[in-house]
């Protein structure tokens, strides 16, 4: 009876070691995990970083031009060759930029500066 | 005689009952000890000793990116390599010295200098490229490290760089929107840790050093970077056509004073900015003045018109082109006779513009360059802004009502006058024009808008109108028309001024600023726009050398624009059909 109870309690103990052990070890396993994950995102942002120069380097408009023309041989259009076309989305446009023109007029409520000589 | 037994004994227990008492004591003291240190300093003691394992150096963070209208990047951050060192831990720095040297293309006397240093930590080379950084690695040198930190990058190269300025080592802000708008673009400082061993030496790996401070904020420009192009194109076109000295074509938006557009020649390359002079670096489109000349006279003519002194039609003598003027002469091209107003401006008269002037009166004339902003700053947004020269008229010669009327006697920046003349295309408003849109922070939140303001309204809508009708037959039958668009209503006045030569105290004969400014489609403003062509030499005229670039410039951006023209092209494209 004595020597039972001595083993279920080393039994105890020994069970919480081992999860002690294990949680400590897995511990260091998953803070070594963060760790890597962090600099993965560290070098993936340097990577998007440098992604976002190439890409505004490469859609500037002086590279687009160059490239239209030496590979492209495109070339800008002459007078002429150039037909507007109105469109309604234009007009409604310019409609709705004349409407807040006059709205602004209004809010300013500012008055001419003739002169009073 | 023999000790007794139980004095032994006793004695044995006084003496074992001392020791242990001492032991508690002493246990005691330890525990006491030990509770304070690890209970009650224990923040200061964990302090002390991540101290006494880390270094910590405090960097700059990311500044914040500068996009245009339509959000592409202007400027914006890379992390790049910087070697650094740590004195105190090397043992050879003349060798260490020498290997970085050929490495890092620094003099070796410069290095030991640094390495000389009884510090912990010394900057050998800052933002440098990869292969260089890759050089260093390789040579594997204790106590010399790679650390990597932001370094300001402008994708566009010259596009828009006198605008834009640029920032220094540590990142400031020193010119432009970038000076201008440090307080927004700079973000907070990052702390860049490093681990010690027991000497002291720096060990820890360079991918986990860095902990990120906010970023900072993100501006948005009323710049588009096509219209940005297209104006820098065709003002590198006309200044490599006429050479000139240089110029400036700024474009806006009359409605609103929002920049559309701001090219100065010459320029620098922000991203190289060792490689060019600080005289490249200014921003002369609001630092620096010029005599206007007759694109002057859309002003003095809107005053006169304001006052009711002149009509369109109101005729004046011209005589045979020349008057005199407190013993000077001032003179026309060619024979007047008598015209009318509108013909006065259309063949820009100066004698006609003179005797308008002479109507309107000093003070008068003084009071309306003054409501429209002459003489004074516009309050844009962008450092180093002059207000220009405009005297009070009690400083003014017998001659200078006539000067003023032609554009002389008077210093104005290039954004003076496009605002005064976006002021007729408006309607009337004096606008303060700008170049920052909106202002947005790390976490997706606008902390600044701008909206329209104007300053006052220096001419009513009607003086406006018949102001733009005249300046519409500049441009259809005067001096202006290498500017007229065949879809387009373009208003506008040509202006050719003569450089005042310091030396010689007189205008000189040679040197002349040829300009054109107006506005675009006349019955509906979208555009205004100002070309200046400075110190042409094939040919002078303002009409010759800065319409041109008008036209091409508003030509391009209208249809960028998709800016319909008045009558549409549906007829247009039914002839052709």
């Amino acid at each position: 009876m004595r020597r039972s109870g001595f083993t279920m309690m080393v039994l105890f103990f020994g069970i919480i070691g081992s999860l002690y052990v294990w949680m400590r070890i897995d511990l260091l396993r998953v803070s070594s995990d963060i760790e890597r994950l962090n600099d993965q995102r560290v070098e993936l942002e340097h990577r998007q970083e440098v992604l976002h120069l190439q890409l505004s380097q490469l859609t500037a408009p002086q590279k687009i031009a160059q490239a239209a023309k030496r590979q492209l041989n495109l070339e800008m259009p002459q007078p002429g060759q150039i037909v507007m076309v109105a469109s309604d989305t234009a007009m409604a446009s310019n409609e709705k930029r004349l409407k807040n023109a006059v709205q602004l007029a209004q809010r300013l409520n500012v008055t001419p500066h003739r002169s009073t000589y | 005689m023999k000790p007794n037994i139980g004095d032994v004994s006793q004695s044995s227990r006084f003496r074992s009952a001392i020791l242990c008492f001492g032991l508690l004591v002493g246990f005691a003291v330890i525990v006491s000890r030990l509770f304070y240190l690890q209970v009650i300093q224990a923040n200061e003691g964990a302090l002390q000793a991540w101290n006494q394992h880390h270094k910590s150096i405090v960097v700059e963070s990311n500044r914040g990116v500068i996009v245009d209208r339509n959000g592409s990047a202007l400027a914006l951050n890379v992390e790049v390599p910087s070697v650094t060192a740590d004195p105190m831990s090397i043992e050879d720095r003349g060798k260490v010295a020498e290997k970085l040297s050929r490495a890092l293309d620094v003099p070796k006397s410069q290095l030991m200098k640094e390495l000389g240093k009884k510090q912990d930590f010394v900057w050998l080379k800052r933002k440098l490229d990869e292969s260089s950084a890759k050089a260093v690695q390789q040579l594997s040198l204790p106590g010399v490290d790679i650390l990597m930190e932001p370094r300001r990058f402008y994708p566009k190269t010259t596009l828009l760089a006198n605008l834009l300025g640029f920032a220094g080592i540590d990142s400031q802000g020193l010119e432009g929107i970038e000076l201008q708008y440090e307080s927004y673009l700079q973000g907070g400082k990052s702390l860049v840790v490093f681990q010690r061993d027991a000497r002291g030496r720096m060990i820890n790996p360079v991918g986990s050093r860095k902990l990120r401070a906010s970023e900072g904020h993100r501006i948005t420009l009323t710049i588009d970077e096509v219209i940005q192009y297209i104006a820098e194109q065709e003002l590198d076109a006309a200044i490599q056509r006429t050479q000139a000295k240089g110029g400036t074509v700024l474009v806006m938006d009359p409605a609103t004073g929002a920049m559309l557009a701001w090219a100065i020649r010459p320029t620098f390359d922000p991203n190289k900015i060792s490689a060019g002079s600080p005289d490249l670096w200014r921003n002369r489109a609001v630092t620096d003045v010029y005599e206007p000349g007759s694109t002057f006279k859309v002003v003095v003519a809107a005053s006169a018109l304001e006052e009711g002194v002149v009509e369109p039609d109101t005729l004046i003598y011209g005589g045979d082109g020349g008057m005199s003027i407190a013993g000077t002469t001032v003179h026309d091209i060619g024979k007047s006779g008598w015209i009318t107003f509108s013909e006065v401006l259309r063949h820009s008269s100066n004698v006609g513009m003179v005797k308008a002037a002479i109507s309107l009166g000093d003070k008068r004339l003084y009071k309306y360059l003054r409501a429209f902003g002459f003489g004074e700053k516009t309050e844009i947004d962008l450092p180093g802004e002059s207000a220009g020269i405009l005297r009070d008229p009690s400083k003014w010669s017998s001659r200078s009502l006539a000067s003023l009327s032609m554009g002389q006697e008077v210093g104005v920046t290039p954004i003076q006058l496009l605002t005064a003349v976006s002021a007729v295309a408006n309607g009337g408003y004096l606008l303060k024009p700008y170049v920052v849109s909106e202002v947005w922070n790390a976490q997706g939140e606008r902390v600044l808008k701008r909206e329209v303001e104007a300053k006052r309204r220096p001419i009513s809508d009607e003086t406006a109108q018949v102001l733009t009708g005249l300046l519409q037959e500049v441009v259809a039958q005067g001096t202006g028309k290498r500017a007229g668009l065949a879809e387009y209503a373009v208003a506008g006045k040509t202006g050719t001024a003569q450089v005042f030569d310091q030396k010689a105290k007189a205008y000189s004969s040679t040197k002349v600023i040829g300009s054109f400014v107006g506005f675009v489609p006349a019955e509906a403003p979208r555009l205004a726009i100002l070309v200046v062509i400075d110190e042409p030499k094939t040919e002078g005229w303002g009409g010759v050398v800065a319409a041109p670039v008008f036209r091409k410039v508003s030509e391009q951006v209208l249809r960028h624009m998709r800016i319909a023209p008045k009558n549409g092209g549906l007829m247009k494209v039914a002839a052709i059909s």
